[in-house]
């Protein structure tokens, strides 16, 4: 059964409240931690107008957002002293936003703001491959995924990670994301090393992105500094890159035009998840369970991300008993 | 033989320096010992050289101020790179550090000069230490950076106060499951299957080898000299009266850098300095990304290409260009004391970006014109009063940095941007060559 996703109504945001919606489906990572937490909540679809709350247990919170049939409920990621003050910064998850709407190189037809099945499943892509480097190279553990009911959530609470600064942060989101040439200039008379031989570390992050990246692109796509035959050129070679040929990609497109095309692939990789949200130490996320009322999908908790289907696992009761 | 301490001060044998020679009383008093060693420096002017720990400390800070201008002599302090002076080295680091901690406190300007110092002296001094074979090199940095971590089992979060101070990229650490692979049989161990058709050797040298080696230690022993710094400067405060000797030092240090900022911008005649009024636009200087958010941003990231990026931009381009230059933080009315700028030229260029939006700016978000205000330091109003000025603070323009990671669709370098770390000092040099082209042009044609 394909699943439309419209807006919810009034009704459907009160049949989900009422009849669907448990506290208990509040991941423990949240529910452990909710004195010292910030909660908005969003009840016309205005954004999230009122904050600053605070739930001493899981029968406040729960008593709230049954009353209250919040269009869309939110907590910081932050931990605070007050939450109810914002004042006492304790310590912050480290987030990485991958909306589907927002993703630069999406491979479907989607209008601008909407989203599909198809750019849902490039979200998770690159969801997997912002885990694998933030698990393989960084050694966290304590990586939580979230379908956040247009996109996807990763939600670190490593305590390694929770005291780093805004600046420390955008270092890391560079790092896992692939979003800047990676500098390998040297006192060794090697002046023309190329990312793509070194097989470790971030070079061969740098290389894993843009790989991903350049497979993605489409005659459509937009590059900084890249005009159209050199956008057609890379598509032309970009199969070589299947196989890793990428001294032969390099020199079929020319090393002058390579580095342009590269130069634009590092903005590109910037843009796949927003960074504002990952340095921003007082964001508010949407609360995993809860409803994105905007296209009416659950945003839920992964178990199992290998086997997660948006369509299967995050859709409300009441999106089967439309009668439109 | 180099000893460890000669470029770092926190080894184990610094430690046993300051313990047997780093009485106060010794500070003052004349030092032959010293003397003799600079003396017998090569290549060493002997015009005007310390004999004292006090003036050894002072002479440091000199150099560093020295430094930074077009008449700086390196003979003058080519002791400071003769490696038997470590011991005064050491002793006269730590009175630097004490003076400026209790003249100044941890978080002054002065306190983040004597950590830049401090780097400044690593970087020549691991610089002639190049000279050496590598593998007295390689054994010098193991040793040296061993006593501050332990090289075979580091992990990125014990770094993490030292990247942020900006010496070390993230991404010039190999990152294996947490550890940072600094040593070669480390690197083998780990990577060493991966390697194919190359030699590990040479791909270790060139991806971290001697380098990372030489940042690492930079950098652990600028965020030690920091962490030092904010200890001395609390333990400070909690004394019933200051040293008087340390602030004696410091009052020194204070009309150092008054003489050296006024050799620096005194008689300049560059042009520099007399932007620090207001100056016209000069808009064909403006950065691509200024250019850009001109032209109008569409929904999603307008809010803050207006309020955060344009209107510090806009406002400090056209009142006070050289904002960075100077040591102090401003207000609008300090270049602009009726505000007719602000109102006739500054306001409305904002104006013009934000309605250039796609929806513009102002019909859906019309609580932006307050967060304008606020950005330049009227408070959350919804007029420019100077009775609100300084309720918020005049922002200053964000550097390229924060632009890619805030609003990186902004972000399209030209040939221009090279080495430029905020779109103000782009605008300001773009300036300075329009307006000489200028002239060239003038001079021809009068020609």
């Amino acid at each position: 059964m394909s699943v439309e996703l419209k807006p919810a109504s009034k009704y459907e945001r009160k049949i989900f409240y009422k009849e669907e919606w448990n506290v208990k489906d509040v991941p423990d990572f949240i529910r452990n931690s909710l004195t010292s937490r910030e909660f908005g909540f969003d009840h016309y679809g205005n954004g999230p107008n009122d904050r600053y709350k605070v739930f001493v247990d899981d029968l406040r919170l729960k008593r709230f957002i049954k009353v209250k049939q919040p269009f869309a409920a939110y907590c910081s990621v932050a931990f605070y002293d007050k939450p109810n003050q914002r004042k006492g910064w304790q310590k912050s998850e480290l987030v990485f936003d991958v909306d589907a709407k927002d993703i630069p190189i999406r491979t479907c037809d989607c209008a601008e703001g909407e989203v599909c099945e198809k750019c849902l499943n490039q979200a998770k892509e690159i969801v997997l491959m912002i885990r694998d480097v933030l698990s393989g190279d960084f050694g966290l553990t304590n990586i939580n995924l979230i379908y956040s009911g247009r996109g996807y959530h990763v939600r670190v609470l490593d305590e390694d990670v929770m005291d780093a600064s805004s600046e420390l942060r955008g270092d890391i989101i560079q790092y896992v994301t692939g979003s800047k040439l990676p500098d390998l200039s040297n006192e060794y008379g090697f002046n023309d090393l190329q990312p793509f031989i070194i097989p470790f570390g971030y070079p061969k992050n740098f290389t894993r992105w843009s790989k991903y990246t350049i497979l993605h692109l489409r005659r459509s796509s937009k590059l900084d500094d890249v005009n159209n035959q050199l956008l057609r050129d890379v598509l032309k070679h970009r199969n070589l890159l299947q196989e890793d040929l990428w001294g032969m990609f390099r020199s079929n497109i020319g090393p002058i035009r390579y580095k342009k095309v590269m130069n634009a692939i590092s903005r590109i990789n910037m843009q796949i998840t927003d960074t504002k949200v990952s340095i921003d130490l007082k964001r508010i996320l949407r609360l995993p369970s809860t409803l994105h009322s905007k296209v009416s999908m659950k945003s839920t908790l992964i178990k199992n991300i290998e086997t997660f289907d948006p369509f299967d696992d995050a859709v409300p009761k009441f999106v089967y008993e439309r009668n439109d | 033989m180099i000893e460890t301490s000669f470029i770092n001060p926190f080894s184990f044998e610094a430690k046993e320096i300051v313990r047997k020679l780093g009485q106060i009383e010794n500070l003052d008093k004349k030092n032959d010992s010293l003397i003799d060693i600079i003396k017998h420096t090569h290549s060493q002017k002997l015009s005007s050289i310390p004999e004292t720990l006090e003036q050894l400390a002072l002479h440091k800070f000199q150099w560093y101020l020295d430094k930074k201008t077009d008449n700086f002599d390196d003979k003058v302090y080519e002791y400071l790179f003769n490696p038997e002076i470590y011991e005064y080295d050491v002793l006269s680091f730590y009175f630097l550090c004490q003076a400026v901690a209790i003249g100044f406190g941890e978080d002054s300007h002065e306190a983040k000069q004597v950590v830049e110092l401090e780097a400044n002296l690593i970087d020549n001094r691991l610089e002639r230490l190049k000279s050496e074979p590598n593998n007295f090199q390689y054994s010098f940095l193991k040793e040296a950076l061993n006593q501050l971590i332990d090289t075979n089992n580091v992990y990125w979060n014990d770094l993490k106060e030292v990247i942020d101070l900006g010496v070390i990229d993230l991404n010039k650490l190999l990152l294996s499951n947490g550890r940072v692979i600094i040593e070669y049989e480390d690197f083998i161990e780990e990577y060493g299957h991966l390697i194919e058709h190359r030699n590990p050797q040479t791909m270790y040298e060139v991806i971290c080898g001697l380098n990372l080696k030489k940042n690492l230690l930079k950098s652990i022993i600028m965020k030690k000299t920091r962490d030092y710094i904010v200890k001395v400067a609390e333990n400070s405060r909690r004394m019933v009266e200051p040293d008087s000797i340390m602030n004696e030092l410091s009052g020194k240090i204070r009309q150092m850098e008054q003489k050296a900022r006024e050799r620096r911008f005194g008689s300049s005649n560059s042009g520099a300095y007399n932007d620090n009024g207001p100056a016209p636009y000069i808009q064909e200087a403006f950065p691509p990304c200024v250019r850009k958010c001109m032209e109008g941003i569409k929904s999603g990231g307008r809010n803050d290409a207006i309020v955060l990026f344009l209107t510090p931009f806009i406002s400090y381009a056209r009142l006070a260009p050289n904002v960075f230059s100077m040591e102090y933080d401003m207000k609008v009315s300090d270049v602009d004391p009726s505000l007719e700028i602000t109102h006739k030229e500054v306001i409305p260029m904002i104006y013009e970006a934000a309605n250039a939006c796609r929806p513009p700016l102002f019909k859906d978000q019309p609580q932006e014109k307050i967060n304008i205000n606020s950005k330049l330091g009227f408070g959350m109003n919804s007029e420019l009063k100077l009775s609100e000025e300084g309720e918020t603070r005049w922002y200053t323009p964000m550097s390229c940095e924060k632009i890619k990671l805030h609003m990186p669709n902004l972000c399209i370098p030209c040939v221009d941007c090279k080495k430029i770390g905020n779109p103000l000092i782009y605008y300001n040099r773009k300036k300075r060559l329009l307006e000489k082209n200028n002239s060239k042009a003038t001079a021809g044609e009068e020609k």
